[in-house]
């Protein structure tokens, strides 16, 4: 791992340099693993990676990519996940990368509609990771992502779940369900202002979407409705519960709904974390989320 | 018969500008020469040398690079027939005393018809039919790609347009591009047209994975070619581009669907049923409303509209309003969102069922 500390928030791409990113080859190791900060060019704009590359992936190992929540610590995340790899020699070694969605450039990323296409960003980066060699061309990738990162990732994989080979869900604030009955955003209904693009575009690959794994986690005591952070309404509240456990819970079912009905098998769960509120940190430590996304 | 003999390594053959629509004919098969042009059918290579240079200045060679013409150039072109309201309409006949460059990828033809608005056509004087030390024509169809043994599953969005340069090809490679970035294995096909690197090169800069056309199909020209051929010819592009390991295939049809050709194409069941899908391309929203007319009479109701009427948002809601059909502007199909909903329209049920406008349509 880098030396230098990586700044928090508000972060932004200028600082990550002051703080040593830069796009050469490893700067530090992990494991039997590289670990080196890169700038990916995406049709987003460039976009800081974290990327971590086993000295030899498993063999079929699929890669992972990981989204950070509001917090924006990319470096944060790729630890937990890299200090998973390292400790267990079980888990299959893979390539890992975590994209930094820095504040200045990414006000928003959680969500795909944004004028700043974070989905396209993330095609980038996948796109970048083959270039590299470090992936095959066109691979499916494994996605992760925590609390607005879990949000981007739902969202990203309905649109190309062609690009997806597990789906990992860690306490979305809120969720673009899988229903047609409810507006968009929050459903894939007909928005209630403003363009049907994205709904549609979501909505005519559900059911490829809803053949993914999904793995859906959630802290056991996420469970706090007044957090400032989370998004609140009646027809949210209603339709997806009033705290992260409920909304969780309330979107595993919604996928098992419309998988049904669509003559789909699901194959989505929903783990909760003993003992853990809403930080990633503790998921990681406490709840053993960085390896169960991992196993 | 008297032969001229003119053997591989004579500098007639190996200095001559080969044309693109060569360029999969081994060159150095090339024996001698048989003078009975007259006797010359499509495909059939032709060696000649460039009496004056008309309409078109420059020949598209193999490299997939323009070369400038001068009077006394050798050049390898294919015979054919082709039909370009913008420019000429030709038969696949070579007159001894001269012939016509009906088009700059390498079509030899006798003009017929011409745009009032170009030129001329380069005249060529035809030396001879390009034989084999077997002593038989060189023939583009003997270098063609595999015919296909079975019917391809590939899906497969056309591209039909009102007219030439209704703005097919842009949208065609707009549309591999955007499938490309979302992460398809996208091939790019052209099923009819005259040959040419044009349309090639746009695919091939796309970044489709695959790249095809008629040509490789073994023809310089599909106009005036049996409609078996035609379609048989596709079928093999899209066998080709599934070897490949293409998992979806835009296909762009030539001229515009009141071309007699395109028309027969559309009404020929075996055609349709290798379509998961079509996209329109046209100029405005009059022709927007007549292609979908004679599409959707053809069972090939369009899922888009794109071309030149995209252009202007108020031509758009006209051909909208007109059409019921949604406008997809040339950044709409390059944007792998975009792209990917247009390929899940038309992947998951491409292996089982024939095209059926009706899938995949979503409520206005």
């Amino acid at each position: 791992m880098q030396a230098a500390a990586t700044p928090r928030t508000p972060t932004d791409l200028a600082a990550l340099e002051a703080a040593g990113a830069r796009k050469a080859p490893p700067a530090a190791r992990s494991g039997g693993a590289s670990l080196d900060l890169i700038e990916v060019d995406t049709a987003a704009g460039p976009l800081p990676v974290w990327i971590r590359v086993p000295a030899e992936p498993a063999p079929g190992a699929r890669p992972l990519i990981a989204l950070h929540g509001i917090s924006r610590d990319a470096k944060g995340l790729m630890g937990r996940l890299a200090a998973a790899l390292d400790a267990d020699p079980a888990l299959a070694a893979r390539p890992v990368a975590a994209p930094f969605f820095g504040a200045g450039a990414w006000p928003v990323f959680q969500r795909v509609s944004r004028r700043r296409r974070p989905d396209l960003a993330l095609l980038g980066v996948m796109d970048a990771l083959a270039a590299m060699g470090v992936v095959d061309p066109g691979a499916r990738f494994d996605l992760f992502g925590y609390s607005g990162g879990a949000q981007l990732a739902h969202r990203f994989a309905m649109v190309f779940p062609n690009r997806i080979g597990r789906l990992h869900l860690g306490a979305a604030g809120w969720y673009c369900l899988p229903e047609e009955d409810k507006a968009y955003p929050y459903g894939l209904g007909a928005p209630e202002r403003g363009s049907p693009t994205w709904p549609r575009r979501k909505a005519v690959s559900l059911s490829d979407f809803l053949r993914l794994p999904i793995r859906v986690y959630v802290g056991e005591m996420d469970v706090d409705a007044n957090d400032p952070a989370l998004r609140r309404n009646d027809p949210l509240d209603a339709a997806q519960g009033r705290t992260r456990r409920d909304r969780a819970a309330a979107y595993v079912e919604a996928v098992r709904r419309a998988a049904f009905a669509r003559n789909v098998a699901p194959d989505v769960d929903l783990t909760l974390l003993p003992g853990c509120g809403h930080d990633f940190n503790e998921c990681a430590d406490r709840g053993g989320l960085a390896r169960l996304v991992l196993s | 018969m008297t032969l001229r003999v003119i053997t591989a390594a004579d500098p007639a053959f190996t200095d001559a500008k080969w044309a693109f629509s060569t360029r999969r004919v081994e060159q150095s098969e090339a024996d001698r020469l048989d003078p009975d042009v007259r006797a010359a059918v499509s495909g059939d290579l032709i060696l000649g040398r460039v009496a004056s240079v008309g309409q078109h200045r420059r020949i598209q060679l193999t490299t997939g690079r323009p070369s400038a013409l001068y009077e006394g150039d050798l050049v390898v072109l294919a015979c054919g027939a082709r039909y370009a309201p913008d420019q000429f309409e030709g038969v696949a006949e070579v007159d001894p005393d001269g012939a016509d460059m009906l088009a700059g990828g390498g079509c030899l033809g006798r003009m017929t018809a011409k745009n009032e608005r170009v030129k001329a056509p380069t005249r060529i004087a035809p030396l001879g039919r390009i034989l084999r030390a077997d002593g038989a024509v060189m023939n583009l169809a003997d270098y063609a790609l595999p015919a296909a043994t079975r019917a391809p599953t590939i899906p497969a969005i056309a591209v039909f347009g009102a007219s030439m340069n209704s703005g097919k090809t842009t949208a065609a490679g707009a549309l591999v591009h955007g499938l490309r970035r979302a992460g398809r294995k996208v091939a790019a096909l052209k099923g009819t047209g005259t040959g040419a690197f044009g349309d090639f090169n746009t695919y091939v800069d796309a970044g489709a994975h695959f790249v095809a056309d008629f040509t490789d199909a073994g023809m310089v020209s599909t106009y005036l070619q049996p409609l078996e051929r035609v379609t048989a010819g596709i079928r093999d592009l899209l066998s080709a581009a599934e070897a490949a390991g293409a998992e979806i295939a835009v296909l762009e049809v030539a001229d515009g669907v009141f071309q007699k050709e395109t028309a027969a194409l559309m009404r020929d069941g075996g055609f349709r049923e290798r379509l998961s899908g079509v996209i329109f391309a046209c100029g405005d929203p009059l022709a927007a409303a007549g292609g979908v007319g004679a599409l959707t009479a053809a069972g090939l109701a369009p899922m888009a509209l794109t071309g030149i009427v995209s252009c202007s948002p108020m031509s758009t809601a006209e051909a909208e309003a007109a059409t019921g059909v949604e406008v997809l502007r040339k950044s709409d199909l390059e944007d792998p969102a975009e792209a990917n909903r247009l390929a899940a329209r038309v992947i998951a049920d491409a292996s089982t069922a024939p095209y059926d406008a009706s899938v995949g349509v979503e409520a206005a």
